[in-house]
């Protein structure tokens, strides 16, 4: 993982990213990939819910909202601002 | 029909919230809940196409992402998908990917099917074009573009269903579809020949899909509309929490104000139109005796009292009908304008937070919401959370702390004249123990830790329709289910007070009731009678004669109490009878105490 990655949770929003990898198990990949999550998908975050709530995300331009820790398990790498 | 190798002639399969259910009444004319929120559908219902003389029998089954069931509604799909002669694979226009994913996992059982392109006319709106020509061709199958809501497209789809022939192997027209079937892991074979069927590294499915979908979508530039600025607003990290409490405020306030007006009118006409009938059968029967007391009830200072006077014709109607039909009415009219919407997920997405205090996500809310009009359907829809654990959770904290449509309109009917405070305080007291039960709870199933992980549908505009289907069928569900139980419950009263038996009860009961919970002894009738109905039993407190403190501590242990038989048999159904008498023993415990404690604390 180069500097570059960071994960879902703390990508800043409004970027743009591409998924890296989903640090997690085979049920978790699923449900993500129910949903469109899986490597090498571009995804934009649209914000993060306070309170610990969840993180906001369009993917395909489907709305998606994915639980904090979850979030943190989703390696993502930022694209450059256009 | 529920034999094995022939569930039925049409199954639609398809990921949730794509319009299965509303195509479904389209084929069939019968009547389903449609909500804009994945997980609507958590059982199946059958009916019958009737196409040129040949009837059909059609099945509508939970949506489900995958063919690898992630929550016990899917697992409905999957054994119905097995059982299948034809499948319409029912599919959103406006998210075509991500929903060919299910498309090549169904493709791979090789069912005759086809793919109805369904949403078309939002995809319109939203500058999605799909070349149907070129989609058919990549999947070997026809396809046919639909509006389930509009009916447009709906012909040729009955035409190609005609075409469609059953059992047999459908043409494909390519030769290499990937045959994944998801009952056999198939690491070991993947890319080689197996069976005669090519296996493909799912890799490579999902690039085709993609490539699939890149080549037969198109898109036009569309403006930015109203829908796209509520959007915006209602996830709004800080508006949206702000929203949340608006439109929970607003839709209790609007249950209160459409409640109240039906509650007046229907009063008025049951003293307009039935009074003069039961005054007549009243004298007729001479005022007293075995057959009046069960017919019309007790004369409350010589007169019929429809609240009070407990007779089978005069309280038995006036419950149902006038106390909560009106609020069921107001009640399922807001709630569905917020399932409609699809406001509910955006709820769901701003509790999360709250919810994961009491060990489960935010989609919880949703059976919670439903478990307010009644607990049924709640505990039905904990089908859509994804373990055992959740389900057990959320469907225990709706069984001891979510009072259901027709108990809250007779508690504010109980309470409702000593002002607003001790309604403010039986719901104070329920979300309390909703709190403190779950945050328990948590802690006793502690090895998991949910996490919410859904998908927020586009804002709809309700259809006008599907308002009024749901309202019909949600109110002739109330009449055909509940009436004859609230008849029936104030037979069982009068007869067993009649009969004496209730003292040989009370005596049995008092130390409980007297000395834990500070009420009189009989009190003990009203939370046995509320195992047939909770509605009735409130009303049973009411003609007890208690003061405020004794019907407030009465009504927070009725709501706790046992649940009534319908929602117990369910809860025995969906949770297994080992945790639904885990679930129980936690409801008597936690009722118990309550009641202990309003009665210690209240001076
Ligand atoms: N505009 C438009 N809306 C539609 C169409 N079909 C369905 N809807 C709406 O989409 C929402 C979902 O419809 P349902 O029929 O409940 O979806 P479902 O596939 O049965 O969903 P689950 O039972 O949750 O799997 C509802 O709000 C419908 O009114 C359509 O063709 N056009
Ligand atoms: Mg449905």
């Amino acid at each position: 993982m180069t500097s570059r990655h960071t994960v879902l949770k703390d990508l800043p929003c409004g970027i743009d990213a591409e998924i890296m990898g989903i640090d997690g198990g085979a049920g978790i990949q699923a449900r993500l990939r129910a949903l469109g999550l899986c490597e090498g998908k571009k995804v934009q975050k649209l914000c993060n819910v306070r309170m610990g709530g969840p993180v906001i995300i369009m993917i395909d331009r489907a709305q998606v909202a994915i639980g904090k820790r979850m979030a943190e398990k989703i390696i993502v790498r930022p694209l450059d601002a256009k | 029909m529920q034999n094995k190798g022939q569930c039925c002639d049409i199954l639609l399969v398809g990921q949730p919230n794509v319009g299965k259910s509303v195509l479904f009444s389209k084929l069939t004319g019968i009547r389903t809940i449609t909500s804009n929120y994945a997980g609507t559908t958590v059982s199946y219902s059958s009916g019958i196409l009737n196409l040129g003389g040949q009837d059909y029998t059609v099945i509508d089954a939970p949506g489900t992402y995958s063919l690898e069931p992630l929550d016990d509604a899917a697992k409905v799909t999957l054994d119905l998908v097995d059982s299948a002669k034809r499948i319409i694979n029912v599919v959103d226009s406006t998210h075509l990917e991500r929903n060919l994913a299910l498309t090549f996992e169904l493709l791979a059982q090789k069912k005759p099917m086809l793919l109805a392109l369904n949403l078309s006319d939002e995809a319109r709106h939203k500058g999605i074009n799909i070349d149907v020509d070129k989609l058919k061709k990549h999947l070997g199958i026809p396809v046919v573009a639909v509006s389930a809501l509009t009916g447009e497209g709906m012909n040729s789809l009955l035409s190609i269903i005609q075409a469609v022939p059953a059992g047999a192997e459908i043409p494909v027209d390519e030769p290499s579809h990937p045959a994944h079937h998801p009952h056999i892991p198939d690491t070991k074979h993947s890319e080689e020949e197996h069976k005669g069927h090519i296996h493909l590294d799912p890799k490579n499915v999902w690039r085709k899909i993609a490539d699939i979908s890149s080549d037969v979508e198109s898109f036009t530039n569309k403006r930015h509309s109203f829908t796209d600025w509520l959007d915006d607003v209602s996830l709004n990290p800080v508006w949206g929490a702000l929203m949340a409490i608006v439109v929970l405020v607003l839709s209790f306030l609007l249950v209160r104000l459409i409640g109240e007006n039906l509650v007046a009118a229907a009063e008025y006409l049951f003293d307009l139109l039935w009074f003069p009938v039961v005054a007549k059968l009243s004298a007729f029967l001479g005022g007293h005796g075995f057959i009046h007391s069960v017919l019309v009830g007790s004369l409350i200072d010589g007169q019929i009292d429809f609240k009070q006077s407990f007779g089978v014709l005069t309280s038995g109607l006036f419950i149902p009908f006038a106390a909560v039909l009106p609020y069921i009415v107001s009640f399922y009219f807001v709630l569905s304008i917020l399932e409609d919407t699809g406001y509910l997920p955006r709820l769901a997405v701003f509790m999360d937070s709250i919810m994961h205090r009491v060990g489960l996500h935010g989609y919880a809310i949703i059976p919670t919401m439903l478990g307010l009009g009644c607990n049924v359907p709640g505990i039905l829809a904990t089908r859509v959370l994804e373990t055992k654990e959740q389900r057990f959770i959320t469907a225990t904290l709706i069984s001891i702390a979510v009072p259901c449509v027709p108990m809250q309109a007779m508690i504010i009917g109980a309470l409702g004249h000593y002002g607003v405070w001790p309604i403010a305080l039986v719901y104070g007291s329920l979300i309390l123990v909703w709190f403190i039960v779950g945050f328990l709870l948590k802690y006793y199933v502690k090895e998991y830790r949910p996490e919410l992980l859904i998908e927020i549908p586009p804002y709809r505009l309700p259809s006008l329709k599907a308002l009024g289907t749901k309202l019909y069928m949600r109110v002739w569900e109330f009449l055909k289910d509940a009436l004859w139980l609230v008849m029936l419950a104030i037979l069982a009263v009068d007869i067993l007070y009649y009969a004496g038996v209730f003292n040989y009860i009370a005596d049995l009961t008092s130390p409980v009731v007297t000395a834990l919970w500070g009420m009189p002894k009989d009190a003990i009738i009203p939370l046995l009678i509320g195992i047939l109905r909770k509605d009735a039993a409130v009303g049973v407190f009411s003609s007890l004669n208690l003061d405020l403190k004794q019907l407030v501590t009465g009504i927070v242990i009725l709501a706790m109490f046992f649940p009534c038989v319908a929602s117990f048999s369910v809860l025995v159904k969906e949770l297994g009878t080992k945790y639904a008498l885990k679930s129980i023993t936690i409801v008597l415990i936690s009722a118990s105490i309550a009641g202990a404690l309003i009665n210690f604390f209240w001076a």
